[in-house]
């Protein structure tokens, strides 16, 4: 498997380690969290094989592609579209999942505008850039993140005040039967594959997933998957964590680096995550836009050769990041993102891999010779 | 059309490069608009019913600490009905910004121990900028008397309490230390006990005395922990260094150094009345004697020390049976070891009072010092 592949899968996996996630997690945790846990790992697996699987039928093709050469009009079209808005909508609910960090831990005197604002610009820059630059970007930033949050995490599975009787305590709730909210929210960071709905343009030799690639995958996805809930458990407690709405600022909050140059390392592990958490958005919106343009081009929108759709669509995005981050409450952001995990993330991964068989379907009647 | 792409570029690079002029400064505030809080003491209030006196210790920025003939300290107090409302207050007072997120210690009246925790503690966990990794303690006399002592070997920039705590300078099995998320999660979990230092000053005033330690009960009276037994619970759950053990056989009296405290422990319920064993392994050498001692005869007092060893162990785990008390989180372990069910805490809270302690000690003695 291609290792951009991997950043594409993995990035999106650790962003939400410190955003919604845990805190969702945790909430259920008396209520069958851990057997949801163990399910998500099989469907989280077994959705990115059969996404993988499926794009290889295309290589270097983006869904738009796929679906416009494939795919009567009327159906292209509402889906992109739909597409397009769902991706936005997730890379919008971790700008403020985000914004709300910075704003609460790192600077609770900035305006929020402002926090946005130096956001959305950054991200601005990154959606424009070239799905290639965009891989690139994210194996620099990758590279040089993985190192502290590993550190920070290695720190706390060996601090002495870690009690793991509240990890063990979390682990003897397997007894109760699985939750549909905790199973959702923890499927959802394992759906990295889907960005090849525009990612995959890059991939010119897509193979299907190797036995040994998926292995490695799951194994990360339930290194992840596992530290994310039961870690905080560790350092907050089990009856006193459902309370707090970051868990795992918290944990980080409580590992002590006695020797290092800040004792205080929670700025290092903000630091980190906000630095992949750009990575992500960037990927997300880069993948609405591109999705967008495809729906709506405006051949005539143009100052001198320049066209502005692109430009425009980015201004859409803007207006409705900071109108959005300025009006949500904290609990508003909560239940959007549980809604979009229990609802809309089931119906757009159906949507994504029907169309993609369709297409496939429709590719072998094209072109029968190519079916084997 | 390339000559544009190029402009745009470089504009988009200005852009992102404006917000760096924002950086200047510590969020728009610069450090000599802020003092900077370096200790929270809360004792009840006297004038304001069911209210609580707040005192800030508050160190003042200076250009060179070299200059400085003597200590930099304010201090501020005042009293309301909550927390929030007398740094609030406080604010009114001061003509910098009050920055809590230096702070590193928290002093607890000892009056305020059997009162609803929450009322007073919600504020330091709610609000995002205290670090999670701050000392909690309690005050011999009281919070606003201990918090505003300077010990004669305090130095100029270096806060003496927080040498007490941190472990980079003073480390004495006697000093317990307790951090903020420790004592959340203690507080807010079902079978264990939240424990706390004591720190008292001496009758000169010269200095602090910090070698008791305090059990919390969920309103109740706390219960006070005698220095040999705060020396014991600290070596045994955190492998404090620096223990060291008198023992008195016959005419020979030596003073033992254990540098490695190892503790493990297991409910037993299915033989016989339920037991706890506990097995506890030191590692050591002789620090002191009144004799000449024979090397070969390391076994022995191996043995010697073992035994008195396990009687205070014993003592220390029966009173704070006696007590209905468990810092060590014994209910926890209970918790730990069974899947989960209804009723889980009841069954351990009517087991606890009438449990064994089964002790094991091992001493190994690797040699007696420099001289035989």
């Amino acid at each position: 498997m291609n290792r951009f592949l991997f950043y594409l899968i993995l990035i999106s996996m650790m962003t939400y380690m410190v955003s919604t996630t845990p805190r969702t997690l945790i909430e259920e945790s008396a209520n069958g969290t851990v057997p949801s846990l163990f399910l998500a790992i099989i469907a989280g697996m077994v959705v990115t094989y059969i996404i993988i699987s499926k794009f290889s039928h295309f290589p270097g093709q983006g869904l738009p592609e796929i679906l416009k050469s494939y795919t009567p009009k009327w159906f292209a079209m509402p889906i992109l579209f739909i597409f397009s808005i769902v991706w936005f909508y997730v890379g919008l609910s971790t700008l403020i999942t985000y914004t709300f960090i910075i704003n609460r831990f790192l600077l609770p005197e900035m305006s929020i505008y402002v926090v946005v604002l130096t956001f959305v610009l950054i991200i601005t820059y990154g959606i424009f850039m070239t799905t290639k630059s965009i891989f690139y970007m994210s194996e620099i930033i990758f590279l040089i993140v993985i190192p502290f949050i590993l550190f920070v995490q290695i720190k706390a599975y060996f601090s002495l005040h870690l009690n793991m009787d509240y990890i063990r305590i979390a682990i003897m709730q397997v007894n109760q039967l699985p939750n549909y909210k905790s199973f959702t929210t923890a499927t959802f960071i394992a759906m990295g594959a889907a960005n090849l709905v525009i990612f995959n343009r890059y991939f010119k030799k897509l193979k299907k997933p190797t036995r040994k690639g998926m292995s490695l995958l799951t194994l990360f996805f339930s290194y992840i998957l596992l530290t994310t809930y039961f870690l905080p458990m560790g350092f907050g407690g089990f009856d006193s964590l459902d309370n707090a709405l970051y868990p795992w600022i918290l944990t980080s909050d409580s590992i002590r680096m006695k020797f290092g140059l800040i004792e205080r390392i929670v700025f290092i592990f903000i630091g980190a995550f906000l630095a992949l958490s750009v990575v992500t958005i960037t990927m997300q919106w880069h993948i609405s836009i591109q999705l967008l343009s495809s729906v709506f081009y405006f051949k005539r929108f143009k100052w001198k050769s320049v066209n502005l759709t692109l430009p425009f669509f980015a201004l859409c995005f803007w207006a409705f990041s900071i109108y959005r981050a300025k009006t949500v409450t904290s609990d508003a952001l909560y239940r959007g993102v549980e809604f979009f995990d229990m609802v809309i993330l089931p119906i757009t991964i159906t949507l994504l891999i029907g169309s993609l068989w369709l297409a496939k379907r429709g590719a072998a009647s094209k072109c029968p010779d190519t079916k084997k | 059309m390339s000559r544009y792409k190029k402009m745009i570029k470089r504009s988009l690079i200005l852009i992102l490069l404006l917000p760096l002029l924002t950086q200047a400064g510590c969020a728009f505030k610069d450090i000599d608009k802020r003092v900077f809080v370096v200790g929270i003491g809360i004792d009840p209030s006297e004038k304001v019913r069911h209210g609580f006196k707040v005192t800030l210790k508050m160190i003042k920025p200076v250009g060179d600490v070299k200059s400085v003939p003597s200590q930099t300290y304010a201090y501020l107090t005042h009293e309301s009905e909550s927390v929030a409302e007398a740094i609030r207050m406080l604010e009114t007072r001061v003509d910098k910004v009050l920055d809590l997120g230096h702070n590193r210690i928290i002093l607890l009246n000892e009056k305020l121990l059997s009162k609803d925790i929450d009322t007073f503690m919600d504020f330091f966990t709610r609000r995002g900028d205290i670090q999670m990794i701050t000392y909690m303690a309690v005050a011999g006399t009281t919070a606003e008397e201990t918090i505003s002592f300077e010990p004669e070997t305090e130095t100029p920039a270096s806060i003496a309490l927080y040498n007490f705590f941190d472990n980079t300078g003073t480390e004495s099995p006697y000093v317990l230390t307790t951090f903020l998320f420790e004592f959340r999660r203690q507080v807010l979990s079902k079978g264990v006990n939240a424990i706390l230092p004591i720190i008292d000053i001496n009758e000169d005033k010269t200095a602090f005395i910090i070698n008791n330690a305090i059990v919390l009960k969920l309103e109740e009276k706390p219960v006070k922990l005698s220095e040999v037994e705060t020396k014991y619970f600290n070596s045994l759950l955190y492998n404090a260094s620096g223990f060291s053990y008198k023992i008195e056989k016959e005419d020979l009296i030596m003073v033992l150094n254990i540098d490695t405290v190892k503790m493990k422990y297991k409910i037993v319920l299915d033989e016989g009345p339920p037991r706890i064993d506990m097995k506890v392994t030191k590692y050591g050498v002789i620090g002191e004697s009144n004799k000449r001692l024979d090397i070969s005869n390391l076994k022995k007092y191996d043995k010697t020390a073992a035994e008195e060893m396990k009687k205070k162990v014993i003592e220390l785990l029966t009173k704070l049976q006696e007590n209905d008390i468990d810092p060590f989180g014994f209910g926890l372990r209970y918790r730990a070891t069974r899947l989960s069910r209804e009723g889980l805490m009841d069954e351990w809270d009517r087991i606890y009072p009438e449990i064994e302690f089964n002790v094991t000690m091992d001493v190994n003695l690797k040699s007696t010092g420099a001289v035989e």
